[in-house]
């Protein structure tokens, strides 16, 4: 008896051992980035590592924006994740809700196609989509930044998913009997019922588009237009900046998206494990 | 009457899955259809397409450089991939029982997944300077500091360090989830009959969690052939183009040097890879449906 606390002892440590280094590992490029973006520019790459500044610099989070328009850039960055997202919720639904409840000529076939799209990321059809793009007169616009990456696969598969697995074809039916037109029962019925499901697609879809950064790199190449990520890229390309105030940057980037994930960091996994899982 | 009714569905139907059809033609049918046309020509955006049949092509398979181009996408997809399977699945059996801050390491774990690539890819170019701080914890123990990211033996580890990082937490999040999906009763059963932690393991964690561990490893490797962000911020695909992945090479070649034919080519065959992937997934989850 003894002997056998004696091992889910060590297993124990083991285990919180084994999990703190793991810590360690993930917060050292955080906290190295935060005691940095506060130096002055000759303590950044010092041997050892000065984790506290000599002097605490806080013009570093100010110059860049000088220098440089990032409220700009975070504003298109809001506007255009927010216009990917709320189409997304909307057209996913309509057709997860269309392939989940009803019957129609070449409905699998659809699906399937749908399905198929799967194959075909951005990196493949870069260049055709930039000239059709190009084409519309689309380079430099919003609509240019916003319409190719409003839709994807994914959603309408969750959707689907979603719909058949937990809305009873008994509340449809009911509403039908009440004279409800099909377009009312999707927007009273069924959006309400798939909110869960619907915050987890919308979270995802939101950090896709607040990631992107292949296709913004092709359409925008005025300021006007340019994202966050694009902003910060360019900045740290140029031959001016230094690596104190590229710091500052990148945790004022980090920011947003930090103070949501903590706000709700259990819906945020959560979604990621329903879209793992109902793959 | 019924009849009526019944129609009247099918074009409701219809007309809510109609939008994303119509979408999909345009923004994705269209353009890879437009890919193997462009592919078989020489364009340049100015002057006018020119046709030159399987030139691009044969072109591309007799270049070393693109082939360097591929083995530089296998090197990090498999660099990256596998050690990351290793350490989240880890993460996930330490993790998958409750214990005193097990949320809180979770959500450490994960927390690199939702910072941008881009932010990411910066401040790890940081880090790997010369005097930066990888160097000043690297060094003591090779005995000498490490040019990173421009020496070519270094550069491609760099990046995988810093993908394993950002990566980790999400795939544990997978894994996770199908760890908790294995009822808890075989566990039990299996403790009941004197089974090891191993035999745990091998005869009950591994089979049920089959599925899960299948989409781990096809969307690991779809997601490695698609990466760009890193390369692009931390080495631009040098040094001697070691770092120049397929994505990275399409992208310079399409809007560096405007060889949109060329550049066509190459995302035919990262097409064409990846739809390898996908089918062998669909593959193993039809013959394990057809056992369920």
């Amino acid at each position: 008896m003894k002997k056998e606390r004696i091992i889910r002892y060590i297993f124990n440590s083991l285990r919180y051992f084994i999990l703190l280094i793991g810590s360690v590992i993930i917060l050292f490029p955080l906290v190295w980035m935060i005691s940095a973006s506060l130096k002055p520019l000759s303590e950044v790459l010092t041997i050892p590592v000065k984790w506290i500044p000599s002097e605490f610099h806080f013009e570093n989070y100010i110059t860049p924006f000088i220098e440089r328009p990032f409220l700009k850039y975070f504003f298109n960055s809001v506007f255009v994740a927010t216009c990917v997202t709320i189409p997304n919720l909307f057209f996913s639904a309509l057709a997860g809700y269309g392939f989940a409840k009803f019957n129609f000529f070449g409905k699998n076939i659809f699906f399937l196609y749908i399905l198929s799209t799967f194959m075909i990321p951005i990196q493949v059809i870069m260049v055709p989509l930039f000239l059709i793009i190009r084409n519309f007169g689309w380079i430099n616009s919003y609509q240019g930044l916003i319409v190719p990456l409003m839709l994807n696969a994914m959603g309408i598969f969750l959707m689907r998913q979603y719909i058949i697995s937990s809305i009873p074809n008994e509340y449809i039916d009911a509403a039908r009997i009440d004279g409800c037109n099909e377009f009312m029962i999707f927007l009273r019925i069924i959006v309400p019922l798939c909110k869960p499901i619907l915050t987890a697609l919308g979270l995802l879809t939101f950090m896709a588009s607040w990631d992107e950064f292949l296709w913004p790199l092709l359409v925008a190449t005025e300021d006007k237009y340019r994202t966050l990520p694009l902003g910060i890229a360019l900045y740290q390309n140029s031959y001016r900046t230094s690596y104190n105030q590229l710091m500052a940057v990148s945790f004022l980037a980090m920011i947003p998206l930090l103070i949501f994930f903590i706000i709700a960091q259990k819906r945020f996994i959560e979604s990621i494990a329903i879209t793992g899982l109902k793959q | 009457m019924k009849f009526s009714l019944e129609s009247k569905m099918r074009m409701w139907g219809f007309l809510f899955v109609v939008p994303v059809i119509i979408f999909f033609a345009i923004f994705n049918t269209y353009p890879i259809i437009n890919a193997f046309f462009v592919s078989f020509f020489d364009y340049d955006l100015l002057t006018p397409k020119k046709f030159i049949g399987m030139g691009n092509y044969i072109e591309l398979f007799n270049s070393p450089l693109f082939r360097k181009y591929l083995f530089a996408s296998w090197y990090y997809v498999l660099g990256t991939c596998i050690i990351i399977w290793i350490i989240s699945f880890g993460l996930a059996l330490i993790l998958r029982r409750k214990f005193l801050f097990r949320n809180f390491f979770r959500s450490i774990f994960f927390m690199p997944s939702i910072i941008s690539l881009i932010v990411v890819s910066i401040i790890w170019k940081v880090m790997f300077q010369l005097y930066g701080p990888i160097n000043v914890v690297v060094s003591p123990i090779v005995g000498h500091f490490i040019n990173w990211l421009t020496d070519k033996n270094f550069a491609m580890p760099a990046i995988i360090i810093m993908s394993v990082w950002r990566g980790t937490g999400y795939y544990l999040i997978l894994f996770l989830a199908g760890l908790q999906a294995v009822p808890e009763v075989y566990y039990e059963a299996a403790k009941i009959d004197g089974a090891s932690w191993w035999q745990q393991l091998k005869h009950i964690t591994l089979p049920l969690m089959k599925s899960t561990i299948v989409f781990v490893i096809i969307i690991s490797i779809v997601i490695g052939l698609k990466v760009f962000e890193p390369m692009y911020i931390m080495t631009a695909g040098g040094p001697n183009d070691v770092t120049k992945v397929l994505t990275l090479a399409i992208y310079q070649t399409g809007f560096l040097y405007f060889k949109m034919g060329k550049a066509s080519a190459m995302a035919v065959i990262m097409f064409v890879l990846i739809m390898i992937f996908t089918v062998i997934q669909l593959r193993i989850f039809r013959t394990e449906g057809e056992k369920l």
